[in-house]
């Protein structure tokens, strides 16, 4: 994983890892971004035209960067770009982002000590 | 003697349609004890709804909402919360829809990728009265501000008095008629008299519109 894939600076606004409530508030919040993030590439995979996979990226691309999770900040930075410009954005772009939200899910998941399954 | 008991925390509603983005600013704020966080909503409706129900001192405001948008939400709010203090989120903004926002009275935009960071810092500076702007943005802004401006705009700032500037350097400050005529000790019409020279001068027609000129033209910049 690249060193800025997650920025864990932003994560200590988030949450106090080094407490119980701390651990627990982490926990909460990624444990939900990780799960409308997946929900929304399946969202996007079925959208009915390139405006409404742009809605979708952009409203993931703000959750990313609320949490810090700037590699699908990118991600979804781009996928938006292209379905505004008109682009059918094609399953292999959906798959690669799966791909990345599930290696960031066990990356978020050792580096804070929790359970984001 | 009593120690003073401190002031009461200051108001915060919360509204997008991202849980997250709520449940991430609501444990950003927590830290701050300055603000207590009174209701979230998750689209337009709910949101004017919320206002007016609970009055809020502070308003984080996503653009991109459900049934009303962010830009819906401001132009309802303009007439029926005049003084409740708006700072709007956004993942992306470009410069025609930040012109618009401030222009319906918010006074700050704060991007999503630097919430972590800057959320409470966003927050004092609007609720003091400021506005915030993410530093990038400030330039494209005050050209976008400038584009109705005549020509003459720039030329006008040789012509303001030394009065005048004192009065524009308070405008940038995010000061109020009556902290301006207390400061230079003056009455509150005395400064609409300035600021009416002012504005017609510079061309432009309200108190954002004069700060970003400011700004653009050096005026009232100590940093």
């Amino acid at each position: 994983m690249e060193p800025d894939a997650i920025d864990f600076t932003k994560t200590a606004a988030l949450g106090d890892p080094s407490t119980e409530a701390g651990r627990g508030a982490l926990a909460e919040i990624f444990r939900l971004y990780f799960e409308n993030a997946a929900a929304a590439c399946t969202d996007m995979r079925t959208a009915g035209s390139p405006d409404e996979v742009r809605r979708h990226a952009h409203r993931a691309k703000g959750a990313s960067g609320i949490v810090g999770v700037v590699r699908m900040w990118r991600l979804f930075a781009d996928v938006e770009a292209r379905a505004a410009a008109g682009e059918a954005i094609g399953a292999d772009t959906f798959d690669d982002l799966e791909s990345h939200l599930a290696a960031l899910r066990l990356a978020a998941a050792m580096k804070l000590g929790v359970d984001l399954q | 003697m009593t120690p003073a008991s401190p002031p009461p925390p200051f108001t915060v509603l919360i509204a997008d349609d991202h849980p997250v983005v709520r449940i991430g600013v609501r444990n950003i704020l927590a830290s701050a004890p300055e603000f207590v966080v009174i209701g979230e909503c998750s689209d337009g409706a709910a949101t004017l709804e919320a206002v007016q129900k609970l009055a809020p001192k502070l308003l984080i405001l996503d653009l991109a909402m459900p049934k009303m948008s962010g830009i819906e939400v401001l132009r309802a709010l303009r007439t029926s919360a005049p003084s409740l203090s708006t700072l709007v989120l956004a993942a992306t903004v470009d410069r025609r829809q930040t012109v618009d926002v401030l222009r319906l009275g918010a006074r700050g935009i704060l991007l999503k990728d630097v919430v972590a960071e800057r959320l409470t810092t966003a927050c004092r500076a609007v609720i003091a009265g400021h506005y915030w702007l993410n530093d990038q943005t400030v330039t494209d802004i005050v050209q976008a501000m400038a584009e109705p401006a005549s020509l003459q705009a720039s030329d006008a700032v040789g012509t303001l008095t030394a009065r005048q500037l004192e009065i524009v350097n308070a405008v940038v400050e995010g000061r109020s008629n009556k902290d301006i005529a207390d400061k230079l000790s003056i009455s509150e019409e005395t400064v609409k008299r300035h600021l009416t020279a002012i504005f017609d001068k510079t061309g432009m027609s309200t108190r954002l519109e004069l700060a970003m000129y400011a700004v653009k033209h050096g005026i009232g910049i100590e940093n």
